[in-house]
C-alpha cells in the first residue's frame, strides 16, 4: 500500500477528531446540530438514503475491482504455484538446454532461488480413440521429473503424490483434459501436431501416448505455460526426452521455470532481485548461443545473408549444423538482392541451422507481472466504473446540496432567532457541520454497506459475461481497505458539500429569516461579481492565447470561461437574469460547437474527462437557461394543460412552486437531466451495435455458415492425410457443403506509410490501440468471395462504383497489390482506405507495399485479406499459423451436425468449427450484457434522482403544510392537493428528462458524426426511441412511486391542522 | 321586522384534541347561531378555543360531537368534497398571517377561489383585477406576497376571501399581525365591503377595538362562551349564550354592569 493512498482516510480521521474536539469546546452547538439530525427521524432516514447513493456507487466500483483483482491473483497463485520467473526465447521458440545447465549452476542465482527446471512445451491436438472425443489445443509439456520436484509433486486422482516420472510412451494428463476427453488411466491418446518451430505450417506428425496417471487440477498439473493463468488449461506431461524426440528438438527446451526463495506468495516479492541477477546472465548467454538455435523451415523470399555457414552446392542449398549436412534443397538466388527462391517446395522438416539471427532470451517475473496486471485491471475497472458512475455521483452531490438547502429553508426562522439571540455565523456553520458530520458518517457507512451489495450484484452480472466469454466465474471479494476508501471518499464528498452549503446558509439575514421574507433579488451594487468575472475572463484569455493548440481542455473550457466571466462583468448593468441567461446560452452553444468541431480531431489518450465535462456543461447550462427564463414555461404549461378549467388552478400551483425555487428546482432538474443524458448517450451507442441476428450472420459470415480452423495447417482439405494411419481423411461434409480455404499468416507489425487526408484514422474512437500493431493476414482466392454477401463499409476513392465482386477480384489477383481490411483490425491498426501498407513478417522481413482498397464490415475474421499467392510469397509456408475453412452448408442440411462432423472427421488436423450464427448470437448477447451492466450502473443515478424528488416531496409537504391549509380552505379538494404535488414533481422530472433527452441526442449525434460514422458507411445514427420511452417510463414510474405517499399524506392533512402547523 | 335567514347554527359542539395520551378539550358544548348579514366577533384569551370554534363552524375541522349546520345543511352529512366545494362557493377566509401562496402573484392568489370553482380564466382574472382595485391594490397586483407590506398582504387576503362573493367570511385574527393604524384601515375596508356585499362575517380576535366593530361580541373562555356584548350596550356574562335570543336592552345593561363589577 502506498502512503499516498492513506491520505484520504487520514483526512477523514483528522476531520472527525477536529469536529469532536470542536464539539467538546462548543457543546451547545454540537448538541444543537446532533439533535437536529435526529429531530425528524423519518426525514433523517430518507435523507440518509439519498446521501448514501454516491458512496455506494464508489464502493461498488471498488468492490468490483477487488473481486477481479482477487480472481486474477488467486488464479495466478493457483496456476503458477512456486513458479516466480520464466525464461523464454523472445520469439517463443526453442533454445539449447545447455542454457538451463549454465543458469542452474550459477551460484548467485542459486542463493536467490530454491528451484529451477526446464520445460519443452508444444501445442498439439488430441483424440481419445475410444470415446472419439478430442481437444484441438492442448499443451504437451516435456519435463525433467527430478528437476521438477522443486516445484512440488503431482497429486494423482488415486491420492498418490508422485514426481511424475513416466516411461517413453506414457503420460500424465490433468483432470480437466481427462474429463474433456472422457479418458481414464490406461487409455491411449492420439496426438497430432506440426513440426514447425512456431506451430506453423509443416508435416503433420502423430504420436500415441498412454495415460499413466491423471493428476488432480491443482499445483503444477494446472500450469499454463503460455499465460501462467490456469483458465481452460489442458496439459499432457511427458518426460523431457520423449518431448524432444516427438518435436524433433533434441537437446532443446522452450522454457526455464524458476522458483524464488519463499513460498507461493512470498516468492513473488523476491522477483526484482532474481531478475536483476538473471538479466545480465541472459545477455551473455544470448550471444554465446546465437548460432545454436533452431531455425525453422526456410521460405521463399528469405535473404541469403540470413544464412551463414551454409554450403552452396550448384543449385541446391545445404544447411549444416556443426559440419553435419542436415538438408539440401533446390533454390534460385538473386545475385543483387541475395533473395532465395526455392524452386520446389521446401521440405517440411525441422532443420538445425546456423544463422545470424539474434534470438534473445527473456526472463519474465511472471507471477509478479500477473499480480501487477491484476492491480492494473482493478485500478482501470474501478476508475472506469467510477467515471461511468460519475454522473450518478454528481447527482448525489446535488442531492446533498438540495437536502441541506431545504433543511436550512425549513429552519430559516429558527436560524434567524438563533442569530438574533447571539449565535455567530460560524456557530450556525458549526451547528450544520455537526449535523453534516452525523449525516456524513451514517450515510457513508450505510453507503459503503449498500455498495458491497451492489458490487455483489454487479459481479453477478459480470459473471454472466465472463462465463460466456471465457467460462470463468469471478468470486465476490472485497478488501477492507477498499471499504475504508469508499467510506472516506463518500464522507469527504458529503462533508465538503455540507461545508459549502452551510457557509452559504450562515450568511442569512436575521430579520428576513425571522419574518420569513424572501431573499431580495441580487444587489447590483455588489462589486464582487464583476471582480470575479474579470479574473475569470483574464485567466480564460491567457489560456486561450497561450495553450489553445496544446491542451484540448483549453479548447473545451476556456471560451466558456470567457463567456461566463464577461457575463459576470456586465452583471452590474444588465442584471442577473440577462447575465445568467447570456452566460448559460453562451456555454451551451459553445460546448455544442466544441464537441462538433474538436472532438473528431482530438486524439485523446483519456477521452473520459472531456466526455464527462462536456456533458455536464451542456446539461447544466441548459438547465440554468430554462430556470432563469421560466415565466414563458409556466405560461405555456398553464395555458395548454390548464385549458381544462378544473385542472387550471392545480396546474398553476403545481408549476409555480418549482419555478419560484429556482435553485432547488434547478438542482433537481440537473440531477435528472445528467442521468438521463448519460443513459440516452449509452442507449444511442448501444443501439448502433444491436442488429438483426440473421442479417448480421449473413454479413459476418458472408453467406458461410461455419468457420472451421485447423490448428495443424493443411493446404488442401480434400487430400488431408491422417498421420496416425496415413490414410486419406474422408468426410461426408463434402457432400453437403461448399468449402473455401483461407490461408492464414501473421504479420508482427503493420506499417502505414501514408494516411489519406480527410479519412482520419479510419474512424473509431480515439483510444490507443498501440498494442495491436500486428495483424492476421488471410490468403484468399476467387472462391472465397464468389457469390458471397460480405459488405464493405469503406471503399477507396475511384472504386466506389465497382461492384463488391470486382473489388474482391482486384485483391485475389495473384499480381495484386491491394488488400482489404476488416473494420475492427482497421481501427486497431489505424488503417484507412487508400493507405499504403507494409507488413513485417515473422522473420523480420518487410513485405512489398500494398494499398487498402476497401474495409469489409465483418469481425469474424479480423485482419487483412490478400491473395493466397501473395501470402505464400510474402510470408512463406512457415508464416502460416493455421488454415481457416469457410463452409457454406447446402440448404436443408443441419448446420450443427455438419460442424460436428467437420470437427470429428478432421480431428487429426485439430479442427475447431464455429457456427457463425451462434457466434453472432453470443457476441450480441455478450455485448447486450455489457450494455445492460453499464445501464444498470447508470440507473443507480436514476435512483439518486428519484430518491431526490421523493425527499423533496416529503420536505415540500412539511414545508408547505400551512399553504395546504390555505388551499383546502379556498376550495382545493384532497385530490387536487395530491395532484398538485404529483404534477409539480412530474413537472420537475419532465424538465430533467426532456433536457437529458435533448442534450443526449444532440451530443450523441455529434459524437456519432465525428467519431463513429467513420467506422463504416453502413453505420447509421438511430435515435433509440424505444429505449428512451423506457427510460422515461421508468423515471416517471419510480418518481410517482416515490412521491405518491407524501402527496397523499399532504392531501389527507386536515385544513385546520395545516393552518395551525408551525413546523 | 322579518327575521334574517340563519347562516350557521351550531348546537352543543365539543372538540377534543388528542396529543399522545393527553386530551385537550378545546370546545365544551358550545351553541352558536349567526344570521345572514351579521358580523359576529369571537373574543377571548389565547388558547380559549376561538380558532377551533371558527375552524369547526367553517368545516375546516371536524367536531367531536354536536351539530353544525351551514345554511341549513348538517356538515356531518357532507362529504369532504362537498364541504370543500361549499367552502369554495359560499365561504371566504381571512387569516392572521395573510396565508397567501408565496409562489403566486397577488392577483393570482386572488383569482384562485374562482378558478377552483371552475370560472373561466379570463373571467376570473377580470374579477380579480376589479376586486383588487376595490381594495386599492391595483398597483401591486403582479407582485408576489414577499414583496408586499403587511397591510397589502392582508388586503390581498380580503380580496381573495371576497372574490367569489361568498355568503360567509371567516376571519381569524385578521389584523393580529398589523399595527393599529393599518388594522383600523383593514377594518374600515371590511366594514365597507360588508355593506356592499351584505356578506356574513364571523371574526375571531383578541383586540376589543376590532371586536367592537362587529354587531355582537361573544366572549370565550376555556372552550365556552362566557359573555355577550352588543357594542355600545355593554357586556353580559352568560352561562350559555344563544345569540339568536332576544335580550332586551335593560337585561343586557344589567348583565353588563354585573360584568363590570366582576372585573
Amino acid at each position: 500500500m502506498e502512503i499516498s493512498e492513506l491520505i484520504l482516510p487520514i483526512i477523514v480521521l483528522g476531520l472527525i477528531i477536529l469536529m469532536l474536539a470542536m464539539g467538546f469546546n462548543q457543546r451547545v452547538i454540537a448538541k444543537l446540530g446532533l439533535r437536529n439530525f435526529t429531530r425528524h427521524k423519518s426525514h433523517t432516514v430518507i435523507s440518509v438514503a439519498g446521501l448514501l447513493i454516491g458512496t455506494s456507487i464508489i464502493c461498488a466500483s471498488m468492490v468490483v475491482g477487488d473481486s477481479i483483482e482477487y480472481f486474477i491473483v488467486e488464479e495466478t497463485y493457483e496456476g503458477l504455484q512456486l513458479i516466480d520467473v520464466t525464461i523464454e526465447a523472445d520469439n517463443g521458440g526453442t533454445f539449447d538446454e545447455s542454457i538451463f545447465t549454465t543458469l542452474n549452476s550459477n551460484s548467485a542465482l542459486a542463493e536467490l532461488t530454491d528451484g529451477m527446471a526446464p520445460l519443452l512445451v508444444h501445442g498439439v491436438s488430441v483424440r481419445q480413440h475410444d470415446s472419439g472425443q478430442f481437444e484441438p489445443s492442448v499443451n504437451v509439456i516435456g519435463f525433467d521429473a527430478v528437476q521438477d520436484e522443486d516445484f512440488g509433486l503431482f497429486t494423482m486422482t488415486d491420492g498418490n503424490e508422485l514426481n511424475g516420472a513416466v516411461s517413453d510412451n506414457d503420460t500424465i494428463i490433468n483432470w480437466a483434459l481427462a474429463e474433456s476427453l472422457d479418458a481414464s488411466v490406461g487409455d491411449d491418446l492420439y496426438l497430432t501436431y506440426t513440426n514447425g518451430g512456431m506451430m506453423g505450417y509443416g508435416d503433420i506428425q502423430s504420436r500415441i501416448l498412454t495415460i499413466r496417471y491423471i493428476a488432480e487440477d491443482e499445483g503444477k498439473a494446472r500450469y499454463n505455460p503460455g499465460t501462467g493463468m490456469n483458465i481452460d488449461t489442458y496439459n499432457i506431461y511427458v518426460e523431457m526426452d520423449t518431448a524432444q524426440e516427438m518435436f524433433q528438438a533434441d537437446g532443446m527446451i522452450s522454457q526455464i521455470k524458476i522458483s524464488n526463495n519463499g513460498g507461493v506468495q512470498s516468492g513473488a516479492d523476491n522477483s526484482d532481485e532474481v531478475m536483476e541477477t538473471i538479466e545480465p546472465l541472459l545477455e551473455d548467454l544470448t550471444f554465446s548461443i546465437q548460432n545454436e538455435m533452431v531455425f525453422p523451415i526456410p521460405m521463399n523470399g528469405m535473404n541469403f545473408s540470413m544464412l551463414s555457414n551454409t554450403d552452396l552446392v550448384s543449385d541446391s542449398l545445404v544447411l549444416t549444423s556443426n559440419g553435419t549436412v542436415l538438408s539440401s534443397m533446390t533454390y534460385m538466388i538473386d545475385d543483387e538482392s541475395g533473395t532465395i527462391t526455392f524452386l520446389a517446395p521446401p521440405p517440411m522438416t525441422l532443420i538445425m541451422a546456423e544463422y545470424d539471427f539474434t534470438y534473445i532470451l527473456e526472463a519474465e517475473a511472471i507471477k509478479q507481472d500477473n499480480i501487477q496486471m491484476a492491480r492494473d485491471i482493478n485500478d482501470m475497472l474501478s476508475t472506469f466504473l467510477t467515471i461511468f458512475g460519475s454522473f450518478a455521483i454528481l447527482a448525489g452531490v446535488i442531492l446533498i446540496i438540495n437536502i441541506f438547502t431545504m433543511l436550512a429553508e425549513e429552519r430559516k426562522s429558527e436560524l434567524g432567532m438563533a442569530r438574533a439571540v447571539g449565535m455567530k455565523r460560524r456557530h450556525l456553520m458549526q451547528s450544520f457541520l455537526f449535523e453534516g458530520l452525523a449525516y456524513g458518517t451514517v450515510a457513508s457507512a450505510m453507503g459503503t454497506l449498500a455498495g458491497v451489495g451492489i458490487g455483489a450484484f454487479l459481479i453477478y452480472m459480470i459473471n454472466n459475461i465472463a462465463n460466456m466469454l471465457a467460462g470463468v466465474v469471478i468470486p465476490f471479494h472485497f478488501e477492507t481497505f477498499s471499504l475504508i476508501m469508499a467510506f472516506s471518499t463518500g464522507f469527504i464528498i458529503t462533508f465538503a458539500t455540507i461545508l459549502l452549503t452551510s457557509w452559504k446558509i450562515s450568511k442569512l439575514n436575521i430579520i428576513r429569516a425571522i419574518r420569513g421574507i424572501d431573499e431580495p433579488v441580487s444587489d447590483r451594487k455588489d462589486w464582487r461579481v464583476p471582480v470575479v468575472g474579470i479574473i475569470i475572463t483574464v485567466i480564460s484569455s491567457i489560456l486561450i492565447f497561450q495553450y489553445w493548440d496544446q491542451e484540448f481542455m483549453v479548447k473545451l473550457l476556456a471560451p466558456s470561461g470567457m463567456v461566463v466571466g464577461l457575463a459576470m462583468v456586465l452583471w452590474r448593468w444588465i442584471g442577473e437574469r440577462v447575465s445568467v441567461t447570456s452566460a448559460s446560452l453562451g456555454v451551451f452553444l459553445y460546448t455544442y460547437f466544441a464537441i462538433k468541431t474538436y472532438f473528431g480531431d482530438a486524439n485523446l489518450e483519456n477521452p473520459q474527462l472531456p466526455f464527462i465535462l462536456s456533458g455536464v456543461l451542456i446539461v447544466l447550462s441548459l438547465v440554468l437557461l430554462i430556470m432563469y427564463n421560466s415565466r414563458p414555461v409556466i405560461m405555456l404549461i398553464v395555458s395548454s394543460i390548464g385549458r381544462a378549467k378544473k385542472l387550471r388552478p392545480t396546474v398553476m400551483v403545481a408549476v409555480s412552486y418549482p419555478l419560484s425555487k429556482k435553485f432547488r428546482t434547478g438542482m433537481s432538474v440537473a440531477m435528472f437531466a445528467l442521468v438521463v443524458y448519460m443513459i440516452v448517450m449509452l442507449s444511442v451507442f448501444s443501439n448502433i451495435f444491436v442488429m438483426d441476428i440473421d442479417e448480421e450472420s449473413l454479413k459476418q459470415g458472408g453467406g458461410y455458415q461455419i468457420i472451421a480452423t485447423a490448428q495443424n495447417p493443411v493446404m488442401d482439405l480434400t487430400n488431408a492425410i491422417d498421420p496416425i494411419d496415413n490414410s486419406n481423411i474422408t468426410s461426408t461434409v463434402f457432400d453437403h457443403a461448399t468449402i473455401s480455404q483461407v490461408s492464414q499468416a501473421y504479420a508482427s507489425e503493420v506499417n502505414v506509410t501514408d494516411v489519406v487526408e480527410g479519412n482520419g484514422n479510419g474512424g473509431g474512437l480515439p483510444f490507443d490501440f498501440g498494442m495491436f500493431s500486428g495483424s492476421i493476414i488471410y490468403g484468399i482466392d476467387e472462391q472465397f468471395h464468389d457469390g458471397r454477401t460480405f459488405e464493405f463499409s469503406k471503399v477507396m476513392e475511384g472504386y466506389e462504383d465497382q461492384d463488391v465482386g470486382a473489388i474482391w477480384s482486384a485483391v485475389t489477383d495473384p499480381n495484386s497489390n491491394f488488400v482489404i481490411y476488416n473494420s475492427m483490425m482497421a481501427m486497431m491498426n489505424e488503417v484507412a482506405v487508400g493507405n499504403h501498407l507494409t507488413f513485417t513478417t515473422f522473420t523480420g522481413e518487410v513485405t512489398e507495399e500494398y494499398q487498402v482498397i476497401a474495409i469489409v464490415d465483418q469481425s469474424t475474421m479480423n485482419g487483412a485479406f490478400m491473395s493466397r499467392e501473395n501470402v505464400i510469397n510474402e510470408f512463406g509456408m512457415m508464416g502460416m499459423v493455421n488454415s481457416v475453412f469457410l463452409v457454406d452448408v447446402d440448404d436443408g442440411q443441419d448446420i450443427e451436425a455438419i460442424a460436428m462432423t467437420l470437427e470429428k472427421d478432421f480431428a487429426a488436423l485439430g479442427m475447431n468449427s464455429v457456427i457463425v450464427e451462434d457466434m453472432v448470437e453470443n457476441s450480441m448477447a455478450m455485448m447486450n450484457s455489457m450494455f445492460v451492466l453499464f445501464e444498470l450502473y447508470l440507473y443507480m443515478g436514476m435512483v439518486v434522482g428519484v430518491a431526490g424528488l421523493g425527499i423533496i416531496t416529503i420536505r415540500s409537504v412539511v414545508e408547505r403544510t400551512p399553504e395546504i391549509g390555505i388551499l383546502r380552505s379556498i376550495g382545493f379538494k384532497r385530490k387536487s392537493i395530491r395532484n398538485a404535488f404529483l404534477i409539480e414533481i412530474l413537472f420537475v422530472a419532465t424538465m430533467g428528462v426532456i433536457i437529458g433527452i435533448v442534450t443526449g441526442i444532440m451530443v450523441s449525434y455529434e459524437i456519432f458524426n465525428v467519431m463513429i460514422s467513420g467506422m463504416g458507411d453502413n453505420i447509421e445514427y438511430v435515435i433509440p426511441w424505444g429505449k428512451i420511452a423506457l427510460v422515461t417510463a421508468i423515471a416517471y414510474g419510480a418518481t410517482i412511486l416515490c412521491t405518491i405517499i407524501p402527496a397523499r399524506n399532504a392531501s389527507k392533512t386536515s385544513p385546520s391542522e395545516a393552518l395551525r402547523y408551525v413546523g | 321586522m322579518s327575521e334574517k335567514e340563519i347562516m350557521v347554527n351550531a348546537k352543543n359542539i365539543h372538540k377534543t384534541y388528542k396529543t399522545g395520551t393527553v386530551e385537550v378539550k378545546a370546545l365544551r358544548g358550545v351553541d352558536f347561531t349567526v344570521r345572514k348579514g351579521d358580523m359576529i366577533a369571537i373574543m377571548g384569551p389565547s388558547g380559549c378555543g376561538k380558532t377551533t370554534m371558527l375552524n369547526c363552524l367553517s368545516g375546516l375541522d371536524e367536531v367531536t360531537s354536536g351539530v353544525v349546520e351551514i345554511e341549513r345543511t348538517d356538515l356531518a352529512s357532507m362529504s369532504d368534497n362537498n364541504k370543500t366545494e361549499h367552502r369554495a362557493q359560499r365561504m371566504g377566509f381571512i387569516f392572521q398571517f395573510y396565508n397567501l401562496l408565496p409562489v403566486l402573484t397577488a392577483v393570482e392568489n386572488v383569482e384562485m377561489p374562482l378558478l377552483v370553482s371552475g370560472t373561466p380564466a379570463k373571467e376570473a382574472r377580470k374579477a380579480a383585477i376589479e376586486i383588487m382595485r376595490t381594495v386599492g391594490l391595483e398597483k401591486v397586483m403582479n407582485s408576489k406576497p414577499g414583496a408586499l407590506s403587511g397591510g397589502e398582504r392582508q388586503r390581498t387576503t380580503i380580496a381573495r376571501a371576497l372574490i367569489a362573493k361568498p355568503a360567509i367570511i371567516w376571519g381569524d385574527e385578521l389584523t393580529g399581525d398589523l399595527d393599529d393604524e393599518t388594522a383600523n384601515g383593514i377594518m374600515d375596508l371590511v366594514a365597507r365591503l360588508r355593506d356592499e356585499t351584505q356578506a356574513t362575517f364571523v371574526i375571531v380576535t383578541h383586540n376589543l377595538e376590532i371586536g367592537r366593530r362587529a354587531d355582537k361580541i361573544l366572549y370565550m373562555r376555556s372552550g365556552k362562551f362566557v359573555a355577550v356584548e352588543i357594542p355600545g350596550q355593554g357586556k353580559v356574562p352568560i352561562e350559555q349564550v344563544h345569540v339568536e335570543e332576544e335580550h332586551d336592552e335593560a337585561e343586557m345593561a344589567e348583565a353588563n354592569k354585573e360584568a363590570v363589577k366582576e372585573e
